[in-house]
C-alpha cells in the first residue's frame, strides 16, 4: 500500500525530529539552569553582606511605586497599607484607579484620608483621560489617580505620567511584598549605571501565612494545582530567567514586580495599550529599540524571593491564566518581530528571541504533536511498543531531570522550604508533574496559540479582565 | 515601693540587639517581656495583665512599624503614662521628630552605647516610682 | 542494559533516545543525592552555629557591659567565621566603650592575625568579613592589604575596604584614595555618604584637591557626590566649575552653590540653554535669592520643562517675603505657570 509506505516514510523522518526537539527543549532549559548557577555563585558571595546589618543613609534613588487597580474594593486597603510599610528611604506610592465599577475609590478615600489635589499633570505618554488626582492627608507620599477605564497598560502609563522619580516600580494590587523587596530590587541599579530594568521573581503564596499584607511564614500549599505550580515556577520561571539574565537576554519581567528606569520606558513609548502581555511586550520592545540604537544597557533578574502571589487553585482559572499567558507571549513576539536576528540584536536577538519562538511559542505544538504522533504511529503499527515506550521514557525522563534541577538550584540558593516533609513532597511532585500536568499545560498553551491566531487583534474583553483583575478569594 | 521588680517590654526584631537588651536589663534585676515584631508587640499590649514600667521600642519592625505601636500603647487604658523609649536607626531629624510626635518619651539612636541606655532606663524607672 | 530491538529504520534515533533517557535518570539520581547532601551539611552547620552562639553570646554581652571574664571559652578553628559574623553584628549595633570591649576580646582571641590571614588568602566572603573586622579593630598593620582590596574591581568588597581604611586613619585614607574615589562609577552614593559623613573635615580638602585632577568626563559625577555629601568647595574651585563649558558640569556644580559669593554666577545661569542647568539654578536661587531675583524666577515659571517650572515655583514659594496671594499673581500670566504654582502652594499647605 503506497499510502502506508508514505506514512512509514513520514514516521521515519519525523521521529528523529521529535526526539531531537525534546532533547533540545529540555537541554536548553538545563543549560539555562546551569548558567543560573553562575549568577547564584555570585550572589552567594554577596550573601555574606546581606547578613550584616546595612546602614542606608537615604541616598538610594527614589522610586515611584505604581499600583494599577480595577475592582479591588475588598483588598486594596490592605495592599496599600502593606506597601506603605515598605522600608525604603524615598518612596512615593501612586494607586491608579482604572475606572472601577465598585467602591475601590471610595474605600481608598475613606481609609487614607484622600483629598483632591491640583496636580500639574504632565502628559508624557498618551492615556485615557484622568479625572482627578488625590493626595493623602495622612500619608504624604501616597497619591491616587482616578481615570477612565483603559486597561492595565493604560493605567501604568498614567502612573508614569504622574510619577516624580527617575525609577518606577510596577506592582499588581495583589502582589505580596516583603519590607526589603525594593531594596533588593534596586541594588543592580546602584552599581551599574547602564541598568534600565530589573525584575523580581514571583513565588507561590498559597500555603504560606499572610498577615497584614506581609508573608509571615513560608509553607507548601496542600492544593495539588498549587503544588504543581510551585515546582513549575522553580523549573521554568525562576532559574530560567536568572540564566537569561546572566547573558543579558532576559525577555520577560513579571508585571507583578518590576523596576524600570522611567526615562527609558518613556523613550520607547511606554506600555502598549490593549495588549494582553503588556509586561513582556514592553521588555521585548526595550531590547529591540535599545539594540537598534546601539545603546549599552542591562536588564537584570533578582532571584531573591521578594514577591509572592496567590496561584490559581482550580483548573478553570489556571487554564484561563495559561491561555492568556500564551496569547501574551505570541503578541509580544509578533509585535517586536524586528528583534529576531536583527543586525545588532546581540543575545536577545540571536539567542533569546529565537529560543522563545522555537521552544515557548512553537513548543506546545511540537510537544503535544509529538505525543499524539507517536501514539498514533504505535496504534497504527508503524512503530513498535518498545519504540513508543522509549520515546515516553525520554520525554518523561528529561522532564523529571529538568524539574529536579530546579529543586537543586532552590536548595543551593534560598531553601525556603527547609522541612524534610516539604522536600519529600516537592520530590514527589517533581516526578508526578511530568505525568500529566506538563502535558495539560501544553494543551492549554496550544489553545492560547490558536486563539491568538484566530483573533490577531486582542480585545481587552471581559474574559481576560476577569482572569487578570478580579481577586480570587 | 513594691517587691516586684520593674517589668520592661522590649520590642526589637534584630535578635542580636534584643538578646543584648534582655541580658543587660535582667542583670540589673528587671523583668523583661520580649516581642520580636509588630504583631507580637500588639499581642503583648493587648494581653499583658498590667502595664510595664518601661517600653523599649524599635522603629523598624516587621508588619506594624514602631510609630503605630506607640499609638497602640497610648490607646490602651492604663498605659497612657508608660515611658516609651524608641530606638531609631538613623540620626536624622524626620525620624526623631516623628518618634516624639507619635508619643514616645525619648529616643536612642542606633548604634547605641549600652551603658548610656541603662542610665536612661534607670532614670525613667526612678521617675515613675 | 541491552537496549530493546526496534522494528523500524529509525533505530539510531531511538537508541539515542534510550541512552539520553538513561542518562537523564542517572543525573536525576545524582541531583537527588546532592540535594540530600546539601541539606545534611546545612543542618550540621546550623547545629554548630547555634552551639557557638549559645557559648559566646553571653560572653560578648557581658564584655560589652564592662565585665570581661578572666578566661574565655575555647573557639574551634571551624567556628571562627561564624564567631566573627556574630562579633561583627554586635560591633555594628553598639558604639563607644562597648565596641572597645569587643575589640579587647578579639585581640585576646587573636582575631587580628586570623583576619589578616583571611584577607591575604581567603575567598570573597572571608575577605569581606576580614576587612570589616580589621576596620573595627583599627589594625594598622593591615593597611597595605586593605589598600589593595580598596583598589579591586569588586565594588562591594572595595567600598568596605575604604570604610576600614577610613576607620584606621581617615587623613591618610583621604590622601591616598580621594582621587580613585572620584574616578569610580560603581561605589553607591549611599554607602559613600555613610562612610565619609563623620570624617568630612579630613576629606573635604583632599576631595577638593582631587577634583582638580579628575578627568573632565568624570567631573559631573564627582561634583554630584560632593553635593550629596554636603561638602563645601573652596570658592575659587567652585567658580571655576560654574564657568565650565560642559552644561553637565555646571548643573552639578550648581548643587554646591550654597553661599552668597556664588550668587552672580547662579543668576547668570538662570537663562542657560540647557534645561538641566536652569533647573539647578532655580533650585539654588531659593535659599540665596532676594527681591531682585523674583522677576527672573517668574520667567522660569513659564519654562517649557516641567521640572524647571516646578523648582522655580518652589524657590519662589520659599522666599520669606512673598505671600501666597503675591505668588499667585506672579503666576497668573501663563496657564502652565498658574498650574504649577497652584500645585506647589497646595503641597506647602499640606506639609
Amino acid at each position: 500500500m503506497s499510502g502506508m509506505a508514505l506514512y512509514l516514510l513520514m514516521v521515519h523522518t519525523l521521529t528523529p525530529v521529535i526526539v531531537v526537539y525534546f532533547i533540545l527543549l529540555n537541554g536548553a532549559y538545563l543549560a539555562l539552569n546551569v548558567l543560573s548557577i553562575i549568577a547564584l555563585q555570585r550572589r552567594s558571595r554577596e550573601a555574606i553582606l546581606d547578613s550584616l546589618p546595612q546602614v542606608y543613609s537615604g541616598l538610594e534613588p527614589p522610586i515611584s511605586l505604581l499600583v494599577p487597580a480595577y475592582n479591588e474594593e475588598a483588598t486594596i486597603a490592605a495592599s496599600v497599607r502593606s506597601m506603605l510599610q515598605l522600608s525604603y528611604a524615598e518612596l512615593e506610592i501612586i494607586v491608579i484607579n482604572d475606572g472601577s465599577k465598585d467602591s475601590t475609590l471610595a474605600v481608598l478615600i475613606e481609609e487614607f484620608g484622600l483629598r483632591p489635589f491640583p496636580e500639574a499633570y504632565r502628559v508624557q505618554i498618551a492615556t485615557k483621560p484622568v479625572k482627578t488626582v488625590y493626595r493623602s492627608l495622612r500619608y504624604p507620599n501616597l497619591r491616587v489617580i482616578d481615570k477612565d477605564n483603559g486597561g492595565k497598560a493604560d493605567s501604568l502609563n498614567a502612573g508614569i505620567n504622574a510619577s516624580r522619580y527617575p525609577l518606577f516600580c510596577g506592582v499588581d494590587a495583589d502582589s505580596i511584598l516583603q519590607r526589603d523587596s525594593l531594596q533588593k530590587l534596586v541594588r543592580p541599579f546602584l552599581t551599574d549605571v547602564t541598568m534600565v530594568a530589573t525584575g523580581g521573581t514571583v513565588r507561590v503564596a498559597n500555603g504560606c501565612t499572610v498577615s497584614g499584607g506581609f508573608l509571615t511564614k513560608v509553607g507548601l500549599p496542600s492544593n495539588p494545582w498549587a503544588l504543581f505550580q510551585v515546582v513549575e515556577y522553580l523549573r521554568a520561571f525562576l532559574f530560567g530567567r536568572l540564566g537569561w539574565s546572566v547573558v543579558n537576554g532576559m525577555l520577560i519581567i513579571s508585571g507583578a514586580f518590576g523596576l524600570f528606569r522611567k526615562q527609558t520606558v518613556i523613550e520607547v513609548g511606554g506600555y502598549r495599550p490593549n495588549t494582553i502581555g503588556e509586561d513582556m511586550e514592553l521588555v521585548v520592545r526595550m531590547h529591540r529599540l535599545l539594540r537598534q540604537r546601539g545603546q549599552r544597557y542591562r536588564i537584570e533578574f533578582v532571584p531573591d524571593p521578594v514577591c509572592w502571589t496567590e496561584a490559581p487553585e482550580d483548573r478553570a482559572t489556571l487554564r484561563n491564566q495559561r491561555i492568556r499567558w500564551q496569547r501574551g507571549l505570541a503578541e509580544s513576539l509578533a509585535s517586536n518581530w524586528g528583534l529576531m536576528f536583527s543586525r545588532r540584536g546581540g543575545v536577545p536577538g540571536w539567542l533569546a528571541f529565537p529560543f522563545m519562538m522555537l521552544f515557548e511559542w512553537l513548543g506546545p505544538v511540537v510537544e503535544l504533536g509529538g505525543y499524539f504522533f507517536m501514539a498514533f504511529a504505535w496504534v497504527l503499527g508503524a512503530i513498535s511498543w518498545e519504540a513508543f515506550g522509549t520515546f515516553l521514557f525520554l520525554a518523561v525522563g528529561l522532564g523529571i531531570l529538568l524539574s529536579a534541577s530546579g529543586l537543586l538550584l532552590e536548595e543551593m540558593s534560598f531553601h525556603i522550604y527547609p522541612r524534610r516533609r516539604q522536600l519529600l513532597m516537592l520530590g514527589l511532585v517533581v516526578v508526578v508533574e511530568n505525568f500529566g500536568y506538563r502535558q495539560l499545560n501544553s494543551w492549554w498553551r496550544l489553545v492560547g496559540l490558536w486563539r491568538w491566531l484566530r483573533q490577531k487583534e486582542s480585545t481587552w474583553g471581559a474574559m481576560t479582565r476577569k482572569g487578570n483583575w478580579q481577586r480570587k478569594v | 515601693m513594691t517587691d516586684q521588680s520593674a517589668l520592661i517590654l522590649i520590642v526589637e526584631d534584630n535578635e542580636n540587639i534584643s538578646q543584648l537588651l534582655q541580658f543587660m536589663l535582667e542583670r540589673q534585676g528587671y523583668r523583661t517581656h520580649m516581642a520580636n515584631d509588630g504583631l507580637a508587640a500588639r499581642q503583648a499590649i493587648e494581653e499583658l495583665p498590667e502595664p510595664p514600667q518601661l517600653v523599649l521600642l524599635d522603629v523598624m519592625l516587621p508588619y506594624i512599624d514602631g510609630f503605630e505601636v506607640v499609638g497602640l500603647i497610648r490607646a490602651r487604658a492604663g498605659w497612657e503614662d508608660v515611658p516609651v523609649v524608641m530606638l531609631t536607626a538613623k540620626n536624622t531629624e524626620p525620624d526623631i521628630v516623628r518618634a516624639l510626635d507619635a508619643g514616645a518619651s525619648d529616643y536612642i539612636v542606633k548604634p547605641f552605647q549600652p551603658n548610656e541606655l541603662l542610665a536612661r532606663v534607670r532614670r525613667y524607672l526612678k521617675e515613675k516610682s | 542494559m541491552p537496549s530493546p530491538g526496534f522494528r523500524t529504520t529509525s533505530e539510531l534515533w531511538l537508541e539515542v533516545a534510550w541512552w539520553v533517557g538513561v542518562g537523564a535518570l542517572a543525573l536525576t539520581m545524582l541531583i537527588a543525592l546532592q540535594i540530600i547532601v546539601l541539606r545534611m551539611a546545612a543542618r550540621r552547620r546550623q547545629v554548630r552555629d547555634q552551639a557557638m552562639t549559645q557559648t559566646w553570646r553571653p560572653v560578648l554581652n557581658a564584655a560589652m557591659l564592662g565585665e570581661v571574664p578572666a578566661t574565655l571559652p575555647r573557639l574551634a578553628a571551624r567556628d571562627m567565621m561564624s564567631f566573627l559574623t556574630l562579633w561583627l553584628h554586635l560591633q555594628q549595633s553598639v558604639r563607644g566603650a562597648a565596641g572597645q570591649e569587643l575589640n579587647t576580646i578579639a585581640y585576646r582571641l587573636q582575631c587580628d592575625a586570623l583576619a589578616r590571614r583571611l584577607l591575604a588568602r581567603g575567598n570573597r566572603a572571608e575577605r569581606v568579613v576580614a576587612t570589616l573586622v580589621l576596620g573595627h579593630m583599627q589594625d594598622r598593620s593591615a593597611w597595605d592589604d586593605l589598600l589593595r582590596e580598596a583598589r579591586e574591581l569588586d565594588s562591594a568588597a572595595s567600598i568596605l575596604a575604604l570604610w576600614a581604611l577610613v576607620q584606621i586613619d581617615a587623613a591618610q585614607a583621604a590622601e591616598t584614595l580621594a582621587l580613585p574615589l572620584l574616578r569610580r562609577t560603581d561605589w553607591p552614593l549611599a554607602q559613600l555618604a555613610t562612610i565619609l559623613q563623620e570624617q568630612r573635615n579630613t576629606w573635604e580638602p583632599a576631595l577638593a584637591r582631587a577634583l582638580g585632577t579628575v578627568e573632565p568626563a568624570r567631573l559631573p559625577d564627582a561634583l554630584r557626590l560632593l553635593a550629596a555629601l554636603r561638602l563645601d568647595l573652596p570658592q575659587a574651585v567652585l567658580q571655576q566649575m560654574l564657568g565650565h563649558d560642559d552644561p553637565d558640569v555646571v548643573a552639578a556644580a550648581l548643587r554646591l552653590a550654597t553661599s552668597p559669593e556664588a550668587l552672580p554666577q547662579v543668576r547668570a545661569h538662570i537663562a542657560h540653554a540647557d534645561w538641566r542647568v536652569r533647573v539647578q539654578a532655580a533650585r539654588a536661587l531659593g535659599p540665596l535669592g532676594n527681591r531682585e531675583d523674583v522677576p527672573r524666577l517668574q520667567e522660569l515659571l513659564a519654562d517649557r520643562q516641567w521640572w524647571v517650572r516646578y523648582r522655580a515655583a518652589q524657590a519662589l514659594a520659599s522666599l520669606p517675603f512673598l505671600r501666597p496671594a503675591e505668588l499667585e499673581s506672579l503666576a497668573a500670566g501663563d496657564r502652565f505657570a498658574a498650574d504649577i504654582m497652584r500645585q506647589v502652594l497646595a503641597e506647602q499647605a499640606a506639609a
